[in-house]
C-alpha cells in the first residue's frame, strides 16, 4: 500500500496531470465485459471505494474526470450485480491473473536503489531505522527498478509463459500480459473453462507455478521401512513437473538405476527431498499466490495510472522488448519544478535525468514519478 | 433397496453421507476391475467416456497404447482440489499440453466424491411413503445407538496454538502488519476453537491500521453473522503452505488443518 500521505500542493498537481490522462486516453481497450465486473478506487487520502459498478466505459471514464484517483482497480471476477454486498453479486466466474514483482526475486542490486522514507515527516533515510530527521517516523522501503531488475523479472516472465502455455495448454489468445505500471508484470487469462475455478483449484495452479509440494513419489522415489525404493509412475516422467526435475537429475524413463545411485548420494530418501525441493524453488516461478488464488479481488485496471510510480499499467505485445520506463510512460511532458529530497539518476521517455539540485525543472511524468514515490514534492518556483 | 429404507429411516445426515461414500467406493471397485480386465481399448474408451461424460460431464479420453486416460487441466483441478493427499496436487501429476494422464484406477478414484455426492443426493430426494415397522425399529435403534457419535463439536479443547498462528500472533503482537490472508487465517481459526467476536477483534487491536468497525464487520462475516450467513473455515495446511503462512514443525505431521494442532478430547 502507498503510504505516502500527500500534500495538498503535490495531490492538486497530480491530479491535474492524472486528469489530463484520462482526458485523452479515455478508452480501455483491454476492459471486457465491463458491465459485469466490480470497480473500485484508491482516493489521495488511500481510502479505498468498492463496489462500484458501470455500463460502460464512458460511465467510467466520467467518474474518474470527476473524482480522479490514486489508482483504479477492477475485479478478476464476474458478477451478475457487481455494485451489490459481496454475498450478492452472483460470481459468475473470475480471470485468472498471475502477479510476479521485482521485490520477491530478492535480488543483490536492491540495496542500490532502496530508498527509506519516514511515514512522518517525508525525510529520506539511507537505511531502515527511525527517522534520523524526526525520531517519531519509522521508514517505509520503495525502490527505482533498474535495468538488471528487468532483465530478471522477465527472465521469470518467460518461465511463467512456459508453465502458461506448455503445461497448463492455455492458449496465446486468452493470454494478456500486463507491466503493472511499477515493479511487476500481471498475466491476465480469460480462458472461459478456467474462469470457473474455485479459490482451491487456483490454489492448486499457484503450487504448480511456484514448485510447492512436489513429491519424492511423483518422479520414482518410495519411501520403504528406513531407506527407499525406486518405482517411476505409470504415467512417466517426461511431462511436467516430472519432466522438469528428470532432466534436473539427467534420468529418463529408464533409468532406475542413474535413479537409485543418485538418491543414495544425496543421503536416502531425506536427503533427496531436500535437494528437490531446493529444485523446484529454483525452478519455479515467485508468483503472488494469494492475488492468483482470489476469485474476489479488485486488481489495477490495465491502461490506468499506478499511483506508486504514475507510470501506466500497459499493455506488453512483446516482453522481451518491453520498455517500462517508456512504454508506461504517458504523462504530460510540460515542465515543472520540483523540490528533491535526495539526489538520484532515472530513465523516462529514453532520456536519463541526473538530479543533483535541491529544486530542478523537470517534465510533468518526472515530477509526477518522483511525487508518488515520495521523493519528491511541487514546489511553486516558477 | 432395504439399506437404502434404514438409511433414510434413521434420518442422520452423517450416516447418510458415511453410506454414500462406501458405496461409491464399491462402485469404484467394480469400475476399475472392469475397465483393468477389458482388453479391448475401444471398448475401455467407450465405458469411460459414456460413465463419465453421461454422470459426471468430463471427457476423458484413452491413450491407444498405453491405456492411460487423459483429461483437461480444468476438469482436472476441479475434482483434485478437493482431495486431501498430496499426490492428487496437479505439480505430483503427469501434465502436458493442458492435459492430465492418469492411470485407470486414479481416473476412477478422481470421480468417487463426486458419485458418493451423487448417491447422497438420491438418498436425500428418496421419497419415501410408507416404512416397514421392521426396518423402522431396527433404524430406531441404530439412531440412539450411534447418534451421540456424531455429536463431537466442541468436544475437544485446544493445548497448544500451532505454529502458523503463533506466528501470526506473535506479528501481530509486535504491531506489525498482516497480509489479509494471514488475518483470515488467525481470525477464523479462534473462531473455531471457540473464542467468542469480541476476543477476536481484541486480537487485531494491535495492528497498525486496525479500525474497529472495520474489524468488527469482517469477523463477524467470517462467523456468519453478517451477508451470507456462511461461517468460513480454516483454511487447510495446504492452503496455508501456498500463501507462505505455514511454518511447520515436527507435530504438524499428517495434519491437513491447523485446528487439528494440539487438540485433546475432552472426556
Amino acid at each position: 500500500m502507498n503510504q505516502i500521505q500527500y500534500t495538498e500542493e503535490n495531490i492538486s498537481f497530480l491530479k491535474n496531470v492524472f486528469r489530463k490522462y484520462y482526458f485523452e486516453n479515455n478508452h480501455f481497450p483491454y476492459l471486457y465485459s465491463i458491465e459485469k465486473r466490480e470497480f473500485g478506487y484508491r482516493k489521495f487520502d488511500s481510502l479505498v471505494v468498492r463496489h462500484l459498478s458501470f455500463k460502460n466505459v464512458g460511465e467510467l471514464v466520467a467518474e474518474l474526470m470527476r473524482n480522479v484517483p490514486l489508482d483504479v482497480y477492477y475485479s478478476n471476477a464476474y458478477y451478475g450485480l457487481p455494485s451489490n454486498p459481496i454475498d450478492e453479486k452472483q460470481w459468475e466466474g473470475a480471470d485468472l491473473i498471475f502477479d510476479i514483482d521485482i521485490k520477491d526475486l530478492d535480488l543483490p542490486c536492491t540495496h542500490e536503489h532502496t530508498y527509506y522514507i519516514c511515514n512522518v515527516c517525508g525525510y529520506v533515510n539511507s537505511e531502515r531505522t527511525l527517522c534520523v530527521n524526526c525520531n517519531k517516523g519509522k521508514t517505509y522501503d520503495i525502490s527505482i527498478p533498474c535495468k538488471r531488475c528487468f532483465i530478471s523479472i522477465k527472465k521469470e516472465a518467460a518461465k511463467l509463459l512456459d508453465f502458461i502455455y506448455c503445461d497448463l495448454g492455455i492458449k496465446e489468445k486468452f493470454v494478456e500480459i500486463f507491466f503493472s505500471g511499477n515493479a511487476g508484470f500481471h498475466f491476465h487469462i480469460n480462458d472461459p473453462s478456467i474462469r470457473i475455478l474455485d479459490s482451491n483449484a487456483r490454489a492448486n495452479v499457484t503450487d504448480y507455478i511456484l514448485g510447492n509440494g512436489f513429491m519424492c513419489e511423483s518422479i520414482g522415489v518410495r519411501k520403504y521401512r528406513n531407506g527407499f525404493v525406486i518405482k517411476l509412475p505409470k504415467s512417466g516422467i517426461m511431462t511436467g513437473w516430472r519432466q522438469k526435475i528428470a532432466s534436473n537429475l539427467g534420468i529418463n524413463q529408464k533409468s532406475e538405476i542413474k535413479l537409485k545411485n543418485i538418491v543414495e548420494a544425496s543421503g536416502g530418501y531425506e536427503g533427496f527431498r531436500n535437494e528437490l525441493n531446493k529444485m523446484t524453488r529454483k525452478n519455479g516461478v515467485p508468483i503472488d499466490g494469494p492475488v492468483t488464488n482470489d476469485i474476489h479481488r479488485v486488481f489495477r485496471l490495465p491502461g490506468s495510472i499506478n499511483g506508486k510510480s504514475g507510470l501506466t499499467k500497459a499493455k506488453c505485445d512483446d516482453l522481451e522488448s518491453f520498455n517500462p520506463g517508456n512504454d508506461a510512460c504517458m504523462l504530460s511532458d510540460s515542465e515543472v519544478y520540483v523540490n528533491l529530497k535526495t539526489k538520484l539518476k532515472i530513465n523516462l521517455k529514453n532520456n536519463t535525468f541526473r538530479l543533483d539540485d535541491a529544486l530542478e525543472k523537470v517534465p510533468s511524468y518526472v515530477a509526477a514519478y518522483l511525487i508518488c514515490k515520495g521523493l519528491a514534492s511541487i514546489s511553486n518556483a516558477q | 433397496m432395504v439399506s437404502l429404507l434404514l438409511i433414510k429411516s434413521i434420518g442422520l445426515e452423517e450416516v447418510s453421507k458415511k453410506c454414500s461414500l462406501f458405496e461409491a467406493m464399491r462402485v469404484e471397485k467394480f469400475l476399475t476391475s472392469d475397465l483393468s480386465n477389458e482388453r479391448s481399448v475401444e471398448k475401455k474408451r467407450l465405458l469411460v467416456q459414456k460413465i463419465f461424460l453421461e454422470l459426471f460431464k468430463i471427457n476423458i479420453d484413452v491413450n491407444s497404447t498405453s491405456s492411460i486416460c487423459k483429461l483437461s487441466v480444468p476438469d482436472y483441478l476441479q475434482r483434485a482440489s478437493k482431495m486431501y493427499e498430496q499426490e492428487w496436487k496437479l505439480i505430483n501429476r503427469s501434465v502436458k499440453d493442458g492435459y492430465v494422464y492418469l492411470d485407470t484406477d486414479e481416473t476412477v478414484r478422481l470421480i468417487r466424491n463426486e458419485l458418493s455426492n451423487l448417491i447422497y443426493s438420491r438418498i436425500k430426494n428418496m421419497k419415501v411413503i410408507e416404512i416397514p415397522v421392521s426396518i423402522k425399529s431396527r433404524a430406531d435403534e441404530l439412531r440412539d445407538k450411534y447418534a451421540g457419535r456424531y455429536v463431537y463439536r466442541n468436544q475437544f479443547k485446544i493445548l497448544e496454538y500451532p505454529p502458523c498462528i503463533k506466528h501470526a500472533m506473535e506479528l501481530i503482537n509486535k504491531g506489525e502488519n498482516l497480509p489479509h490472508s494471514a488475518r483470515f487465517m488467525l481470525a477464523t481459526y479462534m473462531l473455531a476453537i471457540g473464542k467468542t467476536i469480541e476476543d477476536v477483534i481484541d486480537i487485531f487491536k494491535n495492528s497498525p491500521d486496525y479500525n474497529e468497525k472495520v474489524t468488527r464487520y469482517q469477523v463477524e462475516h467470517l462467523a456468519g453473522k453478517k451477508g451470507s450467513h456462511t461461517k468460513y473455515s480454516v483454511p487447510s495446511c495446504d492452503r496455508l503452505r501456498s500463501e507462505d503462512l505455514c511454518f511447520a514443525i515436527k507435530e504438524c505431521e499428517n495434519l491437513i488443518n491447523p485446528i487439528q494442532f494440539g487438540r485433546r478430547k475432552i472426556i
